[in-house]
């Protein structure tokens, strides 16, 4: 018997390798099987993300850390910026910073140029934007045109501070750093209305936020 | 004698004289008489990528007639038919130049309000499902000079409205690579940020880029022009250029905006009433007439007049023509396919006998929305405001049959 059930044990082990043998053969065969979704990525940690490259917030989050005042910035704007901007911020010839988003008066001499051939001309970053923050970010991220990255943080506080001060909404002793430039409040604020299609397009019934960091939900600011 | 067997004997020439240093004598005979010289000699060699003939050297981009210091390329909208723009002419405005992106080292990083922040390379999105759609891109400042200028300059269609072009874009749903990381259900908004020395940057509602953004990675069939954004950019029918961003290298999902350079300034507009609107990203239904158009001169006769319209919120409805200033409108033939967001040609025969006239084109799309005049264009936005201008273009033919822009 024990032989007998030896036997038999072999002969089945023999047929299941077998059978396992053919199986196996059969799942080697190519077949259209995969996802519409592959999935590719790979993990990311946001800590790795270069700081550079950290979106600055109007609520001040991310800014780094420095400062720069009015009269350093008076220096840095004259060294680095007025080739272009112009000897005041206003004469170009690339976009004015100071001043006007369009109210430009007849006495001004450059009127006939900014109305038909520098459109652009009668918009500034300090008439129309609405957040101080967004001078500094995208001072640092872009100026000077061409040679972006050149300045240090604390030229960029206080080039950013000269260009305030010079709108009328920074005194001539401001002085600028992470905790205050999110403070300025900027005259184009007022004015500002969220495009209606947009506005729908990020109304959220019922945010449920899972991050504490990023309150205000939905909010145009 | 039997032209083929000359072109086959030409065809070798270069062979057997390397071989054999043998010259070949041109082949004259009583049997080319009559012929163009072209039909008499063996043509030029082909390249490897082929480029537009010397014979059509005008049709190309030109840039914008008032640099604010950054490039701008304008379609020459003039010269082209069809519904697409041949990838070279596509228009372009680079705000920070063109990048040299080396395609091996770009990463598209996926992060902030997602369950599982990713990155990307360029060999792995390849291998995602592509699919394809054809799509217009205008620039928000298209046709400013008509919008600000106190008088109609005298211009071409391409200089004045050539910033929009269109093309047949191949590429990833984003709607797939963001469920791949997981939408936080807080999130409303996406900053999206190129790669460019200045790495522009929009805040772009989230919604609608989930229904129907791409990211594209070809153009036309081939991969992106660096122009264009290459190694990939979002493509986002019926939304401004600007906010398609080139180079696109991170996306950052987040429950508010982040008021980047463009959307607190150059691309807000500000309203008649003082305000100023912000974050405006469809395209309006507009059109313009391809010919004739400005500096051109037309002889009398039977001609056609053609054109393109476009709407960022869907499919062309209706154009009618005008040729008397806008008193009266006739409907014009669309040409098919009717593709939403992006351009339909029409078109109506017309026998032109030097009398004067003001030719109008005037879009309806399928949301019912309808070009304004420019007169009413005004009476919504201020007076210096150059963005999203879509008012009815209009040119006018004197006697003589030039054609010039103008103010009706
Ligand atoms: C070589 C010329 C050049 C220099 C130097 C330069 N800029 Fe600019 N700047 C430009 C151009 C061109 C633009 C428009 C860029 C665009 O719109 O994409 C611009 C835009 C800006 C804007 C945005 C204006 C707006 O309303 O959109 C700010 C702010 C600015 N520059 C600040 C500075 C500062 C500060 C410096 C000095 C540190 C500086 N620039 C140096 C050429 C220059």
């Amino acid at each position: 018997m024990p032989k007998i059930a030896l036997l038999a044990l072999i002969a089945f082990t023999t047929a299941v390798f077998a059978v396992n043998a053919a199986l196996s053969q059969v799942s080697d065969q190519p077949a259209i099987t995969g996802s519409p979704t592959p999935a590719l990525g790979q993990p990311f940690e946001e800590v790795d993300l270069p700081e550079a490259l950290r979106t600055i917030w109007p609520d001040g989050r991310n800014l780094p850390e420095g400062r720069g005042g009015v009269a350093e910035g008076a220096q840095v704007y004259a060294q680095q910026c007025a080739s272009c901007h112009g000897a005041t911020g206003v004469e170009g010839p690339n976009a004015r910073l100071i001043g006007s988003d369009g109210v430009f008066g007849f006495g001004d001499p450059l009127r006939p140029v900014r109305i038909n051939s520098h459109p652009i001309l009668i918009l500034s970053a300090g008439g129309m934007w609405p957040h101080a923050t967004s001078l500094f970010a995208y001072v640092r991220r872009a100026m000077p045109y061409g040679a972006p990255g050149t300045l240090t943080d604390n030229e960029i506080y206080a080039v950013t501070a000269w260009i305030l001060y010079r709108n009328g909404v920074l005194p001539k002793a401001g002085v600028l750093d992470r905790s205050s430039l999110p403070q300025v409040s900027m005259p184009g604020a007022a004015r500002v209305v969220l495009d209606p299609e947009t506005a729908a397009a990020v109304h959220h019934p019922n945010p449920t936020r899972s991050r504490g960091t990023q309150s205000n939900a939905g909010s145009a600011d | 004698m039997r032209p083929y067997a000359n072109k086959l004997r030409l065809n070798r020439r270069s062979l057997l004289a390397g071989l054999t240093g043998a010259a070949v004598t041109a082949q004259t005979s009583a049997a080319q008489d009559g012929l163009m010289p072209w039909m008499q000699t063996l043509g030029d060699d082909d390249l490897p990528y082929g480029l537009p003939g010397p014979r059509v050297a005008n049709v190309v981009r030109r840039p914008a007639a008032d640099s604010p210091g950054f490039e701008i390329w304008h379609t020459p909208l003039e010269h082209l038919r069809g519904t697409i723009t041949p990838n070279g002419l596509h228009f372009a405005v680079h705000h920070n130049g063109i990048p040299d992106i080396d395609p091996a080292e770009h990463r598209l990083v996926l992060h902030g309000m997602v369950a599982r922040p990713l990155s990307f390379d360029l060999n792995s999105l390849a291998r995602y499902p592509l699919v394809t759609r054809t799509a217009f891109i205008e620039c928000a400042g298209n046709s400013a000079t008509n919008a600000v200028s106190p008088w109609a300059r005298d211009m071409t269609l391409g200089d004045v409205s050539g910033q929009i072009s269109a093309a047949e874009w191949t590429g990833i749903p984003l709607r797939i690579l963001f469920d791949e990381a997981g939408i936080d259900p807080a999130a409303t908004w996406v900053i999206a940020e190129g790669a460019d020395g200045g790495r522009h940057m929009r805040s772009l509602p989230l919604r609608p880029l989930v229904a129907e953004g791409m990211l594209a990675l070809y153009q036309n069939g081939e991969p992106l022009r660096p122009s264009q954004g290459y190694p990939m950019r979002i493509l986002m029918p019926g939304w401004e250029g600007n906010a398609q961003i080139k180079w696109l290298h991170r996306l950052e999902l987040a429950d508010r905006p982040a008021w980047s350079k463009d959307e607190s300034g150059l691309y807000a507009d500000p309203l008649a009433n003082g305000k100023l609107r912000m974050m405006s990203l469809a395209m309006s239904v507009k059109s313009v007439i391809t010919a004739p158009s400005g500096q051109q001169v037309i002889a009398p006769g039977p001609r056609q007049i053609e054109g393109l319209a476009w709407s960022g919120r869907g499919r062309i409805a209706r154009v009618e023509l005008s040729v008397d200033g806008g008193r009266t409108w006739t409907e014009a033939r669309l040409q098919a396919p009717v593709q939403p967001k992006a351009l339909t040609r029409f078109s109506l025969p017309w026998d032109w006998h030097n009398e004067r006239a003001i030719l109008m084109s005037r879009a309806t799309d399928e949301t019912g929305d309808m070009q304004p005049t420019r007169d009413i264009w005004h009476d919504i936005f201020a007076g210096h405001s150059f963005n999203h201008f879509n008012a009815i273009q209009a040119w006018s033919i004197n006697r003589s049959g030039e054609v010039k822009n103008h103010y009706a």
